[in-house]
């Protein structure tokens, strides 16, 4: 694990550390945070920066670093979660689709293509308002949309690996089709599944922010970053700080996610176990 | 002579690639191969050879069942398997085992040397745990590398102990028959030696059959029995070894033996106007495939009619217009390609 992290460029070990404090405020937060993210009036209503609020307080009086914190832990178990699902899903279509070639791949992928070009935000709009709202259902569409993306990138890696004589080999042998996809194909795209997993989670957290945004998901008064800007937008010329205190967790999330992602992908190309 | 029932027969095979833009609207090509026939008998060496594109991989690839076959059939012990290696039954699957030509592309590289193993001798020998391990290090004794090269990735290997490996793979499945196809090109010369007088050992201690797949024509001498010359995919002489290379030669043998370089400066009486490289493909679809550059060509008979076999003694085989006799008389100069430099190692191993 260290030995990994040495390998990584300068500019991608700050990204691992930041990601790594992001995961931590999420897990610790609530038990240091200094206030509850809905306890109103802890202050008068927007007050600059001070000790009491570090980062000032919003149109309720509700500290906003707190606020911040909290919000940490949807989007960080949404993204991880919707991009899991759609690299799971992704990785689980492409792999066999490759493996039995011919008319069932060309089929499989036409269908994949078409359900990526679809942009992404009017189909999950359009998805969420016909099945009804929640984090849960939102979990579900962003993966419906990452899945046929990273299917096709997992596809193009996989097809590399197909002509191989090791996995003919595998096949003159009589293994079985998922014996192959996962013993033999999966290995060898591993590494790219892993960095596209992590570039469509630096795009997920925007995404899920989008959402909030617009009023999909989460609904007030839930520490969601994405709603959270939407409220402070409003009030812009009171405070700025309800607005730019979240729109920096998500900056300085997805510029993290993004190096790490660089260096991953760079670290990766010359991992042990890949011939010379 | 031969037994009644060969351990592989090969029948009139045709295999035809389907190529072109996509499934929709398959481009129909000439044929790799086109009637091919030929058998081979247990604890037998057939070495095909010809130049590259004549269809000698093919050929193996359909014996293993990765190609589709047009016509033909492929029959192990009399039985007909010429279907594709998914409708095999597993046991004709274990008796015909594939080494591919080049060792990087065919072990996993990221599975450890046991790993590899392992899946042939769970498929096709059930073996687990203790007894897996056990005869995973009787594999490798095998091919003379020791048991610490289990925990190896194949990046740890030199181009030698891949191709043992691969080696060792396919004998995991105890077959009868082991398709070379050209195993030896990725090797340099010393590493080609020591594989060799492996197969030789294999083949003595078991009763392994060979279909050899080569182009150098010194290690054939060396290591086969038989020999089957390819020409744009079909055979145009066949033979024992040291029938095929000896006169009478069917012009296209003649000049493949022509082309051999030898290091005393010195080679085989080139044919008169040999010609080397790509040629049409043949004159007309009825005539000789080799008429377009025999250097021996008769005249428009070439040209009308697919020449016939002429047999010879003990099932030495050319397919040309010009009668043995006379090819013998063109061809006096001896033509054997001379032992390979590490002939000496290798018989004494």
């Amino acid at each position: 694990m260290l030995g990994f992290f040495m390998k990584l460029s300068p500019a991608a070990r700050i990204a691992a550390v930041i990601l790594l404090v992001y995961v931590a405020v999420a897990l610790s937060g609530p038990l240091w945070a200094p206030y509850s993210f809905n306890a109103v009036l802890t202050g008068g209503p927007f007050e600059p920066p001070s000790t009491a609020h570090l980062l000032g307080t919003d149109n309720l009086g509700r500290d906003v670093l707190s606020r911040v914190v909290y919000g940490s832990r949807p989007v960080l178990a949404m993204a991880l979660s919707a991009t899991g699902l759609a690299t799971l899903v992704g990785a689980a279509l492409a792999l066999p689709l490759v493996l039995q070639g011919g008319l069932a791949d060309e089929i499989g992928m036409r269908i994949l293509e078409i359900l990526a070009s679809v942009p992404p935000l009017v189909l999950a709009l359009l998805l969420i308002s016909g099945l009804g709202n929640g984090n849960i259902l939102i979990v579900l569409a962003v993966a419906f949309l990452f899945a046929p993306r990273i299917a096709r990138v997992v596809r193009a890696a996989a097809m590399a690996v197909v002509v191989e004589d090791y996995v003919t080999a595998a096949l003159t042998r009589g293994e079985a089709m998922w014996s192959i996809a996962v013993r033999e194909m999966l290995p060898n795209v591993a590494g790219t599944i892993l960095v596209e997993f992590a570039i469509r989670c630096g795009f997920a957290v925007v995404f899920i922010g989008a959402l909030g945004f617009l009023g999909f998901g989460a609904a007030p008064p839930a520490p969601e970053w994405g709603l959270m800007i939407n409220e402070g937008r409003a009030n812009i010329n009171a405070s700025l700080w309800p607005v730019l205190a979240p729109a920096a967790a998500m900056a300085v999330l997805v510029v993290a996610i993004n190096l790490f992602t660089e260096g991953l992908a760079r670290a990766i190309g010359d991992a042990p176990g890949t011939a010379p | 002579m031969r037994p009644e029932r060969p351990l592989l027969a090969v029948d009139d095979l045709v295999v035809v690639y389907r190529g072109g833009p996509g499934w929709l609207w398959p481009i129909r090509h000439a044929p790799a191969v086109n009637g091919v026939s030929f058998e081979i008998s247990s604890g037998e060496t057939l070495a095909l050879v010809g130049e590259s594109g004549s269809g000698k991989s093919t050929i193996a690839r359909a014996v293993e069942g990765l190609v589709r076959i047009c016509s033909g059939a492929v029959r192990l012990h009399g039985e007909n398997v010429t279907g594709p290696v998914r409708g095999r039954t597993p046991d004709t699957k274990r008796r015909i085992q594939l080494v591919f030509q080049n060792p990087d592309g065919s072990l996993n590289p990221r599975h450890s040397v046991l790993t590899i193993l392992s899946r042939p001798l769970s498929i096709f020998r059930r073996l687990r745990g203790a007894h897996l391990r056990q005869a995973a290090i009787e594999l490798l004794a095998d091919v003379q590398l020791d048991a610490s090269y289990l925990a190896r990735m194949p990046a740890q290997l030199s181009g030698g102990e891949r191709q043992r490996v691969a080696i060792a793979r396919a004998l995991a499945a105890e077959p009868e028959l082991l398709l070379c196809d050209e195993i030896l090109s990725a090797l340099d010369v010393s590493v080609q030696a020591s594989v060799i007088a492996l197969l030789r050992r294999l083949q003595r201690e078991r009763g392994l059959a060979y279909l050899f797949i080569s182009h150098d024509l010194s290690v054939v001498r060396w290591l086969a029995h038989r020999v089957a010359v390819l020409f744009r995919g079909e055979i145009c002489e066949q033979g024992r070894v040291e029938d095929v290379f000896q006169p009478p030669f069917h012009p296209y043998t003649e000049m493949l033996l022509a082309a051999v370089p030898r290091l005393d400066g010195g080679s085989m009486a080139p044919p008169p106007s040999a010609t080397t490289g790509a040629g049409p493909e043949r004159t007309r679809a009825e005539g000789c495939p080799f008429a377009g550059r025999c250097p021996r060509r008769i005249g428009p008979i070439c040209d009308a009619e697919g020449p016939p076999f002429q047999q010879l003694r003990d099932g030495h085989a050319i397919r040309c217009h010009i009668p043995a006799g006379e090819l013998a008389s063109l061809q006096t100069e001896p033509a054997m390609p001379a032992a390979p430099a590490f002939a000496a190692t290798t018989s004494s191993v």
